[in-house]
């Protein structure tokens, strides 16, 4: 995917969360963003989601520039799979009643032909058994992977990824991440926000680092990893590659 | 204790589970304490019972029941109608909107109910040339309910997380779409218990429209007291019959509290 930011501002309060942020990939396919909390790589990634409004700036995906009104954003949304940190899911309704939603209601599946796409994902996923099920009823890293089925289900152009792992605990965090490596290798296109930086090294081809609401360095995940120009990437590597 | 009565001991959470003999023995031991308390406090009354006079007047009673029946339906309705729009208007963007319920919900919670019914009937209805007095008695418990309600269901809407809204703005469903689908089901499951209970409280405030002359079952109950003069004949079968009304409605309730009882 092409993806290309020019001046890209917003704040709340006052205060500053993107700040005139400008960047061109004209060909990228696994995006990792990584940086200090509060840094601003969550509004980011919001903001491509388009679930924020940038107060200014443009943003151009695939050649496309896209407008910030409501409908605009609306038809932007569901053109995209997002996957936040955890509650993606409905607790009222059963797996594939989470996914079969978007389905009918915002992609115009007939009913039994939303569950029918519903089943074969979910069947991929090796979830078919827990179909029936409440979100209650399934352990975290299950839910992730429904959340991450019921993103796929409606064909996205590319996958966003809002810390995944982040409420998770070590044994279900790799079941997440296999699956996202495998979405990967498939071809799929991903945006990903992470603190596994072993694993950020391994799926991406491209990698920011955010912080203070700027992008602070930009370039191939290997290039960032060895060689970190700025003093805040050296400290920040420093800071979670100790343990 | 424990040792003493083994069949009756169990831990607060798992009362249900018990045995159907030990939840049998528990409430005969309670309900035959509770009518023998009565039973004294009433072989100690120096009262001559007349039941016979009482009993002319059965089709008044009856009457009077289904006029609180018919009363509390409609106030019903028509209360939650008004506290889904104060629920609304709570989280309205209009501020002066936003005042107007908080100001209602205060000050008809904040005043008893006794005191509204008088002033709806005998100022704001008398200014507006209203006179029927059943369809101000209705609008009166309706709009004293609905603030209750309205607090209930606004509660409601809040319960539902903010990380809910967001996953059905991501997965690209409109504001009215994530209503339809995704609020109102959670809230409609989390306050039908409570909307239940407050149903309940609803029946025997409707008692209160007596005083403006509403001929409903307690008014009908004063007036076979005042044709008879048997006063505990008259009123025994008033609380009997709320106890018909709001025992179901209670037990109800419960039972939907078990069944959506689900973590979220």
């Amino acid at each position: 995917m092409q993806l290309s930011l020019t001046n890209l501002s917003k704040s709340y309060d006052r205060r500053p969360v993107l700040d005139d942020i400008s960047i061109d990939l004209p060909d990228v396919h696994a995006l990792v963003v990584i940086g200090p909390s509060g840094g601003g790589k969550t509004t980011l990634l919001r903001t491509i989601a388009g679930l924020e409004r940038p107060d200014s700036g443009q943003m151009l995906i695939d050649g496309e520039l896209l407008q910030f009104d409501e409908a605009s954003l609306l038809k932007h949304r569901r053109s995209i799979g997002t996957v936040f940190q955890a509650f993606n899911l409905f607790p009222h309704l059963t797996a594939l009643e989470n996914i079969t939603l978007p389905l009918e209601q915002a992609h115009g599946y007939g009913h039994f032909q939303a569950i029918e796409a519903a089943q074969v994902i979910l069947k991929r996923f090796k979830l078919s058994e827990h179909a029936d099920k409440k979100p209650a009823q399934l352990s975290g890293g299950q839910q992730q992977r429904v959340a991450i089925a019921r993103a796929i289900a409606i064909k996205p152009r590319f996958l966003l990824f809002d810390e995944p792992t982040s409420a998770l605990d070590p044994e279900m965090t790799s079941e997440v991440l296999d699956i996202i490596g495998e979405l990967r290798d498939e071809g799929r296109d991903l945006l990903l926000v992470t603190h596994h930086m072993g694993f950020a090294r391994t799926v991406a081809d491209h990698c920011l680092f955010v912080a203070e609401g700027k992008i602070v360095e930009s370039g191939p995940v290997e290039l960032l990893f060895t060689e970190p120009l700025s003093s805040e990437l050296k400290q920040f590597l420093g800071r979670v590659m100790r343990y | 204790m424990g040792r003493l009565m083994p069949v009756m001991w169990r831990q607060p959470d798992d009362g249900s589970d018990a045995p159907l003999i030990s939840r049998i023995a528990a409430f005969a031991v309670v309900f035959l304490l509770v009518s023998a308390l009565f039973w004294f406090a009433f072989s100690q009354l120096q009262y001559g019972w007349n039941w016979h006079a009482v009993w002319q007047y059965r089709q008044k009673f009856l009457q009077g029941w289904l006029v609180t029946v018919l009363i509390s339906a409609a106030a019903l309705i028509l209360s939650l109608l008004i506290s889904i729009f104060f629920a609304l208007a709570r989280r309205s963007r209009l501020l002066p909107l936003r005042y107007l319920a908080m100001l209602y919900v205060e000050v008809v919670r904040g005043t008893p109910l006794l005191v509204q019914i008088l002033v709806f009937f005998y100022v704001v209805a008398d200014a507006f040339g209203v006179s029927n007095r059943y369809a101000v008695g209705i609008l009166t418990l309706a709009l004293f309910a609905g603030a209750y309600l309205s607090e209930i269901i606004r509660a409601g809407i809040e319960s539902v997380g903010e990380s809910q809204l967001e996953s059905a703005q991501a997965i690209g469903l409109t504001t009215f779409q994530t209503y339809r689908f995704v609020i109102i089901p959670q809230v409609v499951r989390r306050i039908l218990p409570p909307l239940a209970g407050q149903f309940a409280s609803l029946i025997k405030d409707s008692s209160l429209l007596s005083i403006i002359a509403v001929s409903e079952f307690t008014l009908n109950a004063q007036e076979i007291n005042s044709f008879t003069f048997s006063t505990l004949e008259s009123y025994l079968p008033l609380a009997v019959g709320y106890l018909l009304l709001t025992l179901p409605i209670s037990l109800f309730s419960r039972y939907l509290e078990q069944k959506y009882r689900y973590a979220t």
